[in-house]
């Protein structure tokens, strides 16, 4: 169990501890007396066509000033419009105009939260058009123009890929290694009518061997990086748990082998 | 403002012309739609459910989970914050039709959401005894504040019982609902939401206390009901010193000297 728990580090939404007070900031702050954290956003909205909203960023910034997270994160997606919430992390067509918007928002929200942040991948799946961009080179440029660094989540990657069509290797193989600051991890599931034709970034299962492949060859190539397995349903035995994140841990190693 | 983002929440409503317009609008696309869908209504039901466990547990789940999507089309909310999910579900089921023979639910709802508000509100060392022995001899002129976290509440019909047999079932609730005037104060002194029964003169006393009202005027509310009683003055100090222990009232800023 020590040497599971060596090197362990947690990651929270920050939505879920943006309240006055209460017991989840004071378990919060103890676990932050013993181990980093890293605050995952899921509320920023910055592919919207709205301005990322000040109260948020305000609460997400206060966050971020008590708890002094080791990196902060957010996705290429939206959630907020017209003065509703959609709780979800809703995609965009990559044309030049949504990159302008999404660069003026990643510029504010960094401006607030007074430093830089990651950007994740989302899981796609409807097959939008307007489409200027790949998905990969959207997100690089994103990174060029505004200085924010990526966070790849390898399951959505290969969800993505698998949905839209698209090579998960090539996109995985297009990531500049120096932007990269974190790895997300998780397990999918077939759509019930769709099947594998539509797979939905579940987090309810265990990573997919098609997703140890992928991380394996990106790890490979940019060594290793903060690193999380996504789990929020059917969730199995800690010992379970253990053996997954154990198997992480130990790609990492071989990675650092082959980057030395 | 974009065609595609006005079009996509359009979608998400319900209405998806716009959206497949220039694109297309095949099974496949229509149940990818559907993922996204399904997500957000799926997750602001979850949040609900989580926020309103005991109108969950009156109704049944499936019922709750029905009305709750009628809620959530109606207000969807704004905050990403989705701890404090559902305001207004209360006075919403006052006015839903499927809930008019449960009359129970409405005033449960409100006690689920005083839950939630305590859970999530500042934190604040409560006003100790000695801190109140402090006060001295100024004590009778002192407005005392209630805890931050603090909602009192007082009903005709026993919704408080009710609600504390689902929630606190240790402590002393009832399954029944009859007409019988009840109160009960909700609140945070700690770690963990309290709830507790109160007394018609306890509830006086509490209410004068959030009027503003300086403690002997708050004393005398509290007497009120109990005037015939010839041990009322006796009644009154140890209602205040219980209160005190309970940790409902915060500590009294000093003011101006």
């Amino acid at each position: 169990m020590v040497g599971a728990q060596a090197g362990l580090w947690f990651e929270v939404h920050p939505e879920n501890f943006m309240a006055e007070g209460g017991p989840g900031l004071h378990w919060l702050e103890r676990i932050r007396r013993v181990r980093p954290l890293s605050l995952h956003g899921v509320g920023l909205s910055l592919a919207g066509d709205e301005r990322p909203d000040r109260d948020h960023l305000a609460r997400f910034r206060a966050l971020i000033d008590r708890f002094e997270p080791f990196v902060v994160s957010e996705h290429l997606a939206w959630s907020r419009r017209g003065g509703v919430y959609h709780p979800d992390l809703l995609p965009i067509p990559r044309s030049d105009e949504m990159l302008a918007l999404v660069c003026d928002h990643v510029d504010e929200a960094q401006s607030t939260l007074g430093r830089r942040i990651l950007i994740e991948n989302p899981a796609a799946y409807l097959g939008l058009t307007g489409h200027d961009w790949d998905e990969v080179d959207f997100l690089v440029e994103v990174a060029r123009r505004t200085g924010c660094g990526l966070l790849i989540d390898v399951n959505n990657v290969h969800v993505s890929a698998s949905n839209m069509g698209f090579s998960a290797e090539s996109w995985i193989d297009a990531v500049p290694a120096e932007l990269v600051g974190e790895i997300h991890l998780a397990g999918h599931t077939p759509d019930p009518v769709w099947g594998e034709r539509l797979l939905i970034d579940s987090h309810d299962t265990p990573v997919s061997e098609a997703v140890w492949a992928l991380h394996a060859r990106l790890t490979d190539r940019i060594g290793t990086r903060p690193t999380l397995i996504e789990r929020d349903g059917a969730i199995p035995e800690f010992a379970v748990l253990l053996a997954e994140q154990a198997r992480a841990a130990q790609a990492l190693t071989a990675a650092t082998r082959l980057a030395a | 403002m974009t065609t595609f983002h006005a079009a996509f929440s359009d979608a998400l409503d319900g209405r998806p012309d716009a959206l497949w317009s220039g694109m297309a609008d095949d099974d496949r696309s229509r149940a990818a739609l559907a993922v996204y869908r399904n997500t957000t209504v799926k997750a602001r039901i979850d949040a609900l459910q989580a926020n309103y466990p005991t109108v969950a547990e009156l109704t049944g789940e499936e019922w709750f989970r029905s009305a709750a999507h009628a809620f959530t089309d109606a207000a969807p909310g704004d905050d990403p914050a989705m701890a404090a999910f559902g305001a207004g579900f209360s006075a919403w089921l006052e006015r839903f039709g499927p809930a008019r023979s449960l009359p129970y639910l409405a005033p449960v709802a409100r006690l689920d959401r005083a839950w939630t508000e305590a859970h999530l509100a500042p934190d604040a060392t409560p006003l100790s005894s000695e801190q109140a022995a402090g006060l001295g001899l100024a004590l009778a002129g002192v407005v005392l504040p209630l805890h931050p976290s603090l909602s009192l509440f007082r009903f005709d019909w026993s919704a408080p019982s009710l609600w504390l047999a689902h929630r606190y079932p240790e402590l002393d609730g009832s399954l029944e609902w009859w007409p019988a005037a009840e109160a009960l104060v909700i609140w945070r002194p700690g770690l963990e939401v309290r709830a507790r029964r109160i007394s018609p003169a306890e509830y006086a006393f509490l209410q004068a206390c959030r009027l503003g009202r300086p403690l002997a005027v708050a004393a005398a509310a509290a007497q009120g009901p109990t005037q015939s009683r010839r041990d009322g003055r006796a009644d009154i100090s140890s209602l205040f010193a219980d209160l005190i222990q309970a940790g409902v009232f915060a500590p009294v800023v000093p003011g101006p000297m």
